[in-house]
């Protein structure tokens, strides 16, 4: 699970660099969102509820 | 602070990204210490830094590439502060080895909080946007060393993304990991 953030941001490093600036953007704030939700994933299975 | 010279300063500061993720990895092949989640979380938080620098060195700075930086370095500052609350009653020993006293998710802490302030300054000059209306007259200090640095920086995001899939394959990572999931015999 933790590669698809890895992997997106790769993809939207290699569209930036192809000039392709809101295809990359867009791509970079999806990685972004991926890594905050793979942190609250790992948060909240360390507390004692369930969501 | 001119068009160039933020642009430039970017370019140095994408720099410094790679030289820590490069650190990062130092760690890790050199020491044998894998990283754990909340590891990866703080090298995508640092790539996300990264790549907001990046859009600044190949179309002009803009508050909004600037924004994504920023957004990561909050990110990552959360992810070390947790893994700081993580370790730290009394007698838990951390995760990993200690680099100059302080385990490396510390350091990560204070440099997230570091990069956060700097970039806070940054937005702070105006003149630096004027480049949206003519771009090419904003070009890095140095061409060649900028395209050097940013394709360093691409290139360690890439082995960032194949360590991870060698470490934890397709599933979720081990909290505290012994070996690489795609190349154990298991």
């Amino acid at each position: 699970m933790m590669a698809a953030p890895f992997t997106t941001f790769v993809i939207g490093l290699a569209l930036a660099l192809a000039g392709k600036r809101g295809a990359a953007a867009a791509v970079l704030v999806i990685a972004l969102a991926l890594s905050i939700a793979m942190f609250l994933v790992h948060a909240t299975d360390k507390l004692p509820i369930s969501l | 602070m001119t068009p160039q010279i933020a642009r430039s300063l970017n370019v140095l500061f994408v720099l410094a990204v790679t030289l820590i993720l490069l650190a990062a990895f130092g760690v890790q092949f050199a020491k044998g210490e894998l990283p754990c989640p909340l590891c990866l979380l703080q090298r995508l938080a640092m790539l996300g830094v990264g790549a907001g620098a990046l859009l600044n060195v190949r179309y002009g700075v803009r508050p909004r590439h600037y924004g994504l930086a920023l957004v990561s370095a909050n990110f990552g500052g959360a992810v070390a502060g947790r893994q700081v609350l993580l370790h730290i009653a009394p007698g838990d020993p951390g995760y990993g080895e200690p680099l100059l006293g302080l385990h490396l998710y510390t350091w990560s802490f204070i440099a997230f909080a570091g990069v956060a302030i700097i970039l806070s300054v940054m937005l702070w000059f105006d003149r630096q946007f004027e480049s949206a209306t003519a771009p090419t007259s904003s070009a890095p200090a140095f061409p060649r060393l900028s395209t050097a640095v940013l394709l360093l920086f691409c290139g360690v995001a890439i082995a960032n993304a194949l360590t991870t899939l060698l470490l934890c394959g397709l599933g979720p990572c081990p909290d505290t990991p012994t070996h690489y999931e795609w190349l154990s015999d298991r």
